[in-house]
């Protein structure tokens, strides 16, 4: 069988078909999204507090310096150090311990993003509402969180397709679960059959749809509320 | 907290902010139901004294009383204040309606309810049928007043506004210090206001109180400080004065008289000042005389122009006394043909009860 086809013949479904008939990859998919998803909500509330907590900082150059070190620290260290870490601790490999690795992986990318929706926050509002008769939590239900949903949602997608893509942390993390790059890392090196480009066609055509969703609901979003900046 | 007259005193209040002195032992009494602006340059902590009193900021030392009750640990929707913001603050992400209505629902009102008092207050302020429009689509005017209905809605007995009008044209501005006062005298409850403009703070305030460096200098209405300021400072701040250095003797007739760079000066005798004392002699340039009216006042002096500024209805006249003492006087332009003194001696004067005297204030 030959592994890259070099002329086009016939149009086939059948490698998509034999795709489903895998029973190693919807597992692979399942704990790609699940881990995905913790590892958005999770980068989410950090970046979240971290944006909140900026407004608030004397030395804000520190906290930024500190939240984006992550990013200069090579990925294949990081996994080997948190692995070793994890095992001194105890903590057996599971998708938890893949989750940690997403999150420390995706914060800063998704931290930066929600910082620079804080940015075009007035701390006027937030006082104006507060003087108006909001407590805290109030203020932020109705004035902090609509002006910065677009930055916390941003993150949240970072988080999620920064984890989904992740190889090498899940690899060197994860325990019996195999995530969805680890499954095509290892049908890459045992010789594949068409299927694996079956699966990359399958991806793309979910992320253009998931990214088509996105497009239409924030100009939803955008055309129902009132403009944001001021 | 002697006085049930008084709805807000601060006493003794300080604010620092790392090494920055904010406010520095400020103590000042607001009435209940009078407009009193804070008025001060920038960094003179005017806008900290504000953010005090609506519990944005929390004294260092000193106590605050708002209503008879210590409130420096109160937070700013437990206090009976509401805050017109420099920038006004409006919601963006909410609609005409919604931002009026914001701080009804924190007493209790329903849906409804909230309506039609949203739509009652901008009916009130001559914005009837904006309910729907995004804050953004609107004039500045229209922002500030939505602004004023924001807080005013919710029928707070105390207002604070800072740099209300800080935003807007020159001419809207004074468009706008007519309304507020105007909806002072309506309302009837306490407005304290922050500005840096002098002009604002005479026109629109019962109190003026005058902050510089985080301390108070003097509080009074806008009339005494003209008239009578009780410092070197607000002499100086408020309007124009031609302000004189020297030091008081005692002349032969027993009289208190001042000299200054070889030239004497006749002063109002009675006054916190004694003889030898190091003082500054304030005149006003309006209540300068030029011409022939001059030779009858106690204090006459030959001088040459330097410079005639026309101004409109007055016109300023800039003369150097013999000591080259320079003084301003302001005339009606009608009064004379620009230019006619210029580099001629002419006669001026002034007399005595129309003078100032302070007492000079050493840097500390």
């Amino acid at each position: 069988m030959e592994r890259v086809p070099r002329t086009f013949s016939d149009f086939s479904i059948k490698w998509y078909i034999r795709l489903f008939q895998k029973h190693r990859l919807p597992a692979a998919i399942k704990h790609s999204v699940m881990i995905g998803i913790f590892t958005a909500l999770i980068t989410a509330c950090l970046s979240l507090l971290s944006g909140l907590g900026y407004r608030r900082l004397r030395s804000k150059s520190y906290f930024l310096g500190l939240l984006i070190f992550p990013i200069f620290v090579p990925g294949i260290i990081v996994a080997i150090s948190l692995a070793v870490f994890f095992k001194m601790i105890h903590l057996s490999s599971s998708m938890i311990t893949v989750i940690f690795g997403h999150v420390l992986y995706s914060l800063p990318y998704a931290a930066i993003v929600t910082l620079v929706s804080f940015s075009g926050l007035q701390e006027g509002v937030i006082e104006a509402a507060r003087d108006l008769g909001a407590s805290g939590l109030r203020a932020f239900r109705d004035v902090i969180f609509p002006l910065t949903r677009g930055g916390i949602f941003g993150g949240a997608l970072f988080g999620f397709l920064l984890s989904l893509n992740e190889f090498m942390r899940a690899y060197f993390l994860s325990g019996w679960q195999e995530t969805l790059p680890m499954y095509m890392y290892g049908q890459m090196k045992g010789g594949a059959d068409p299927s694996i480009y079956a699966l990359a066609g399958f991806i793309l055509s979910v992320s253009i749809l998931l990214l088509i969703i996105i497009m239409v609901y924030f100009s939803v979003v955008r055309s129902k509320s009132r403009s944001v900046s001021y | 907290m002697a006085n049930k007259d008084t709805d807000i005193c601060l006493k003794n209040v300080s604010k620092r902010f790392g090494d920055i002195v904010a406010v520095d032992d400020l103590s000042l009494e607001i009435r209940k139901g009078e407009f009193l602006t804070i008025l001060g340059p920038s960094g003179s902590g005017k806008t900290t004294t504000l953010r005090l009193i609506g519990g944005f900021e929390a004294p260092n030392r000193g106590e605050i009383y708002i209503q008879g009750k210590l409130s420096n640990d109160i937070p700013p929707h437990k206090r009976s204040t509401r805050t017109v913001f420099q920038g006004l603050a409006l919601f963006p992400h909410m609609n005409v309606g919604e931002n009026i209505e914001y701080g009804l629902q924190f007493q209790g009102m329903s849906k409804t309810e909230r309506r039609v008092k949203s739509l009652q207050a901008l009916t009130l302020i001559d914005l009837e049928g904006l309910y729907d429009r995004k804050v953004t689509t609107l004039s500045g005017g229209q922002k500030q007043r939505i602004a004023l209905a924001r807080a005013l809605v919710t029928q707070p007995p105390i207002l604070l506004l800072d740099e209300p009008l800080g935003a807007l044209d020159e001419k809207l501005r004074e468009r706008m210090q007519a309304e507020l006062k105007n909806l002072h005298y309506k309302l009837g409850i306490t407005f304290v206001a922050v500005t840096h403009n002098q002009e604002e703070a005479l026109t629109m305030s019962d109190r003026i109180a005058i902050v510089n460096r985080g301390r108070l200098e003097q509080v009074a209405t806008p009339k005494d400080l003209y008239e009578s300021p009780k410092t070197e400072f607000v002499a100086d701040f408020i309007g124009v004065a031609n302000i004189i250095v020297g030091i008081l003797f005692e002349d032969k007739n027993g009289m208190k008289r001042l000299r200054s760079e070889g030239v004497e000066y006749a002063v109002p005798q009675q006054g916190d000042y004694e003889i030898g004392d190091e003082v500054l002699l304030v005149v006003r340039p309006e209540k300068m005389e030029i011409g022939k009216k001059a030779a009858e006042c106690s204090n006459s002096f030959v001088a040459e122009v330097t410079n005639v500024l026309y101004k409109g209805s007055c016109s300023e006249v800039y003369v150097v006394l013999a000591n080259s003492q320079e003084l301003r006087i302001r005339v009606e332009s009608k009064s004379f043909l620009q230019g006619e003194f210029t580099k001629n001696a002419v006669k001026i004067g002034w007399n005595e009860e129309d003078t100032v005297v302070l007492k000079k204030q050493h840097a500390t």
